[in-house]
């Protein structure tokens, strides 16, 4: 049985595969044609057989507060989500170019401050940001980068245009899923790797660790790197793991390690202490080291931020590079990029009201049914508001908590995701909503991931990704088209 | 490698050791208590009880004497620590920890083990389904030690592995000798007995080979105690313990430790012990162990 698209329920939103006479979109041809002839009843099979695999290979994600079973199998779309060569390569420069501009962003800021005092950046909301470090200032660490790896998250909307919906410059996470997502997709589907030129994916741990080592305080080499995470209840620890068992280095939490009476970093062995000069660190801010942040803090390691501030160990991302990761920041980035780079920016933001802009909040306030409203410091989705769908006690609160501290709210309009064929639990191919999450690299040279984490919003109707509230994720195709 | 590791890798082999000699000792003795008497296969049961040291967590749990209540307690109860279930358990949640150690195919060994625990539920515990399920469990931890021999680099992973592996193979075996001959003596079962404990290590083909075609008390029990060739005798386990300890530094003291248990193994006149009774010997020895343990714990963890 062949595959009647003509039934495929469009909604308003733009879909990624077909256009709204639904034929193929340019690239997608072969997936397509390949999709049609496999039929539904082929495509079930093959989703089934992913999951086993899922489950078999132990692919999970922690969810909090779930008991004793903390581990969920991660879930996993097989239809591919695709993009052509020609478009990503714009998107990538658009990244790169965003990132640079971020990170002097940040290295302005816990300097002189130059933006603040050109008056392009209002210095009173660094005053109140929640991830400003005054730990960090006056530090210049290699290369003038902070925030070396960067989860950009990116929508695509009724235009088909792609917009940047924010940016993840703590301690950005889904990068293994992305490595894993390719290898089930290759599993299920060979036959198609076969006629299409996908860009691969798998070389990203060796980026990464090209990152990290070219971060190494001078004279050690080779430099000994570690990955340090959490530990095992934290959400992202599956990918800490693999992060780590890929680059080869140790995984290491918070009392593994010592900082010595010379601010060395030392990890506990088997042989004694052995010195430690790069941590790519999973842990935030705030619990890195209980000396500087929080004392009751059973992840850091004491003395840890003494040991960065001597230049004695780097650490990846650097601490206070989150002063960035706020949703009202990110509102500035494309002045930001015009301030430091004298460029225009490649990649547009999405529209977005700042509500400490009194004007601005009042718009919010009046139009609370038709927008987006995000606190400006928490991801995951947690604590946000889709004004359509609030009730209006929902929308009443919202407005109490904006006008208590408008400083910490944003509001955007309802952006229409754009979406992509799913096999639904029902069996049927239908559209759902999809963002992405590219992951750039930036140390001594700059890269970015072919693609990155698509995530899908599996319930129907639904823009929430996340998979901590009902999303899972395709595999993402940057395909090359022959010309 | 990190000390934290380290001793997750130790643990994480004893508990995996553990549950494949649990689940070896009651195939076993389902096996040979089927040609045994009433009264004296509930006494059978009984021992495995005592053999895995778990009388006061059986008292605790309410489980009554003989084979269900045994088995059970053996293989799916997870209030008893030393359970199957529960050692594999441990073993996952150790693994957990350090997937990035080991081999993948380990974790998805492991991963697989437990829902195969899970799904076959206390079902694959009953007496006409036992035998399959312990077969089963048997090959898949085979395979796991197929796996790590052959994929793992020699490393301080594998020796400390290794390590727990020996140390818990060690305890197992003084903890199968420690028989109550006297009790035994006066029933015809004596043959069966040093023929349970020669399987219970999947030993009786190799001392038939190696050491005698006959099964007679004092081979049985020599041959446990100081095969060097056979890997579950617990001469061989103090051999491999010492290779491990070989690799890494400060060994000193566990090494003169060890030395000196060998030597007591091999000076012991096998048919004075016999006689006597080995109970009081074998508690001596595991308190040496228990004091190697401690000595690696101090020095490594």
């Amino acid at each position: 049985m062949s595959m009647a698209w003509s039934s495929y329920p469009f909604t308003t939103a733009h879909d990624e595969l077909l256009t709204p006479a639904c034929q193929p979109r340019s690239g997608a041809e072969g997936l397509f044609r390949y999709l049609s002839g496999l039929g539904l009843e082929e495509l079930r099979a093959r989703q089934r057989a992913a999951e086993a695999t899922i489950l078999n290979l132990g692919i999970t994600f922690t969810v909090y507060s779930q008991g004793d079973n903390i581990d969920r199998a991660w879930p996993f779309d097989i239809i591919p989500r695709l993009i052509p060569f020609k478009e990503w390569q714009t998107v990538e420069r658009g990244l790169i170019q965003r990132l640079t501009a971020l990170n002097l962003f940040i290295g302005d800021i816990y300097a002189e401050q130059r933006i603040v005092r050109e008056g392009v950046f209002p210095g009173d909301l660094l005053a109140m940001s929640r991830n400003f470090r005054s730990q960090c200032v006056g530090i210049k660490p290699a290369y003038g980068v902070w925030a070396h790896i960067c989860g950009s998250d990116l929508i695509r909307d009724r235009d088909g245009r792609i917009l940047v919906l924010e940016d993840n410059l703590r301690v950005p996470s889904g990068v293994s899923y992305m490595l894993e997502n390719r290898q089930i997709t290759k599993r299920v589907f060979p036959e198609l790797f076969g006629t299409q030129r996908i860009l691969p994916v798998d070389d990203y741990p060796a980026r990464l660790y090209d990152t990290l080592a070219a971060l190494a305080p001078p004279g050690r080499d080779p430099p000994r790197v570690v990955v340090l995470t959490p530990g095992i209840f934290n959400s992202a620890y599956f990918e800490h793991v693999y992060l780590a068992q890929r680059m080869g280095l140790e995984l290491v939490e918070g009392r593994d390690l010592v900082v010595d009476e010379d601010d060395r970093v030392m990890m506990k062995t088997i042989s004694g202490l052995q010195q430690v000069d790069v941590i790519y660190r999973r842990v935030d801010d705030l619990f890195l080291d209980p000396e500087a942040f929080h004392p009751d803090s059973q992840l850091g390691v004491p003395g840890l931020m003494r040991a960065w501030r001597r230049g004695r160990v780097a650490l990846v991302n650097a601490p206070g590079a989150g002063v960035a990761d706020d949703k009202v920041v990110y509102a500035h980035v494309p002045e930001m990029i015009r301030f430091y780079l004298g460029e225009e920016p490649i990649l547009s933001n999405v529209q977005t009201w700042k509500c400490h802009l009194e004007k601005e909040r009042r718009y919010v306030l009046d139009n609370l049914d038709q927008l987006v409203v995000k606190p400006a410091n928490e991801s995951g989705g947690y604590g946000m508001m889709i004004g359509p769908m609030a009730s209006a006690s929902e929308r009443e609160e919202m407005a109490e908590r904006i006008n208590a501290d408008p400083r910490n709210y944003i509001a955007q309009p309802m952006i229409s995701l754009s979406t992509v064929p799913t096999l639904t639990e029902s069996g049927l191919m239908e559209p759902r909503h999809v963002d992405l999450r590219p992951f750039i690299l930036q140390a001594k040279e700059s890269a970015v991931t072919a693609g990155g984490l698509t995530r899908v919003a599996l319930r129907k109707g639904s823009l929430v990704v996340n998979s901590s509230q009902g999303g899972g994720s395709k595999d993402t195709w940057i395909v090359a088209t022959e010309e | 490698m990190l000390s934290r590791v380290a001793e997750n890798i130790y643990w994480m082999a004893r508990y995996l050791e553990r549950a494949e000699n649990t689940a070896r000792l009651v195939s076993v003795t389902g096996t040979l208590l089927l040609d045994q008497p009433g009264v004296g296969r509930t006494q059978g049961w009984n021992r495995l009880v005592t053999i895995t040291g778990g009388n006061e967590a059986f008292a605790a749990s309410g489980a009554q004497p003989g084979e269900e209540g045994v088995t059970r307690f053996l293989l799916s109860d997870t209030r008893n620590p030393s359970s199957l279930f529960a050692s594999m358990d441990y073993a996952r949640e150790n693994l957990r920890t350090m997937r990035d150690i080991f081999p993948v195919k380990m974790w998805e060994w492991l991963n697989d083990m437990t829902l195969f625990l899970k799904e076959q539920g206390t079902h694959g515990v009953e007496a006409a389904h036992r035998h399959d399920f312990l077969n089963e469990v048997i090959g898949r931890c085979q395979t796991l030690v197929g796996i790590l021999v052959g994929t793992l680099s020699r490393g301080p992973a594998f020796d400390f592995f290794s390590m727990g592996q020996h140390m818990e193979r060690a305890d197992m075996c003084t903890r199968i000798l420690d028989v109550d001959v006297t009790a035994v003596r006066f029933h015809d079962g004596m043959d069966l007995l040093w023929l349970n404990l020669l399987r219970s290590v999947s030993g009786e083909a190799m001392y038939r080979r190696y050491v005698n075609p006959r099964v007679t008390e004092v081979d049985v029990v020599t041959f446990l105690l100081r095969d060097r060739r056979f890997p579950r005798a617990f001469a061989y386990c103090l051999r491999e313990v010492e290779r491990c300890l070989d690799t890494l530094d400060h060994n000193a003291l566990s090494i003169q430790l060890l030395k000196r248990m060998e030597r007591r193994v091999d000076t012991q006149e096998v048919a004075t012990l016999i006689e006597n009774g080995p109970g009081a010997f074998m508690d001596e020895l595991q308190k040496e162990l228990q004091k190697l343990h401690e000595l690696i714990d101090a020095i490594y963890f």
